[in-house]
This record gives structure tokens, C-alpha cells and sequence, in this order.
């Protein structure tokens, strides 16, 4: 089934687009009713002009809600290792 | 644990934020509240190119000017072993 909620994403990374065309991805640990989104292992890609990128790692972050556009899910779950996590889902199809 | 209560919990701790103007702040910070204010010590400023640095004993910052605050990556850990400590608390009052 498709996810369609953000809370659906907790603990699963995401790119998260930006309105001033930047985009942060990582690890979604928490959001709120503003959008505010905790992030974990945070990585800033931001644009210029002519298409360059510039790749930022930041760590741990609270991301203010007001400017993000977009969330979107980046892969399977993973802990806070790296290690690909057995979620139930993919439990049931084995 | 909500976005907000994680900065609450920060309180005291050293904080990098960016501003939407892309100048950045590093400092401790002393108090927030719910509008992402935040007042901070020992601060030092870096502007948007990283090439002029200001140094203040105290600031206040606008939470509306926020982009996003870099805080210390065992503060998670830190608030899990809290919340452990304050649970085990409890239990042991309760059992009394």
C-alpha cells in the first residue's frame, strides 16, 4: 500500500524540497503541525543558477516548516547504523 | 518527541543555526520558546560569504528567521537516557 502520510515516513529517510529551491535529505525522526521536521544525518543540496550543486552535510537538524514545499520518501528504513531494517511488511512477503 | 520540545531540551547546549539569509550563528543557547525564539550566549556570527565574523555576549534571535538549527548529535541519546531515568523515578515512587 502506498504511504501517503508523513507520519508514515518517521524513522525512514526523505528528501525534504525547499522553497528556495534548495532540498535537505536524511533520516525523518520527528515533524509537527507547522511542518517542522527533526532530521537526522541531514545533507543539504543547494542550486545555483547555472545547475551547480553543492552538497552540505549538517548532522542533526530541526528544519523550520515554514519554507518546505515537499516531502518525499529516499528508500527502505534503516537504522541509526545504516542497517537495512526487517519491518514487518517485508516479513510477510518472505 | 516534537520538533520543539527537542530544542527545548537543547537548552544550554552549543547550537549552529542558519538564517534565511544564509548567516549563520554559533553560540549556546540560553532559552526558546514556542515561536522558535531564541536567545543565546557566546555567540559568534558569520555572514551569508563566511568572510566577516561578528562576536556578541548575548543575542536574541527571531524564530521566523530561521532556516534550520544544527544541534549536538548526542542530544538524542541524552534525552532517551532521561526519559529512562525519570520512568525508573516513577516506578520506584509508585511501588513505595
Amino acid at each position: 500500500m502506498a504511504k501517503t502520510k508523513l507520519s508514515d515516513l518517521i524513522n525512514r529517510p526523505i528528501r525534504v524540497f525547499l522553497s528556495d529551491n534548495s532540498e535537505v535529505s536524511g533520516e525523518l525522526l520527528a515533524f509537527d503541525g507547522y511542518m517542522n521536521l527533526v532530521i537526522a544525518d541531514a545533507q543539504e543540496v543547494s542550486r545555483t543558477r547555472k545547475g551547480v550543486e553543492q552538497t552540505r552535510t549538517l548532522g542533526l537538524i530541526v528544519l523550520r516548516g515554514e519554507r518546505v514545499l515537499s516531502t518525499t520518501p529516499a528508500g527502505p528504513a534503516q537504522d541509526r547504523q545504516g542497517r537495512l531494517q526487517t519491518n514487518l511488511d517485508s516479513s510477510v512477503a518472505l | 518527541m516534537l520538533p520543539l520540545s527537542l530544542l527545548n531540551a537543547a537548552q544550554g547546549l552549543p547550537l549552529m543555526l542558519e538564517l534565511k539569509s544564509r548567516e549563520t550563528i554559533n553560540g549556546y543557547m540560553l532559552a526558546c520558546d514556542t515561536f522558535m525564539n531564541l536567545t543565546l550566549r557566546d555567540v559568534v556570527c558569520t555572514s551569508a560569504d563566511g568572510k566577516e565574523f561578528k562576536k556578541m555576549d548575548e543575542m536574541f534571535v527571531r524564530g521566523t528567521g530561521i532556516r534550520y538549527v544544527r544541534v549536538p548529535e548526542n542530544l538524542l541519546d541524552q534525552i532517551v537516557d532521561e526519559r529512562a531515568v525519570k520512568r525508573e523515578e516513577r516506578r520506584r515512587k509508585a511501588g513505595q
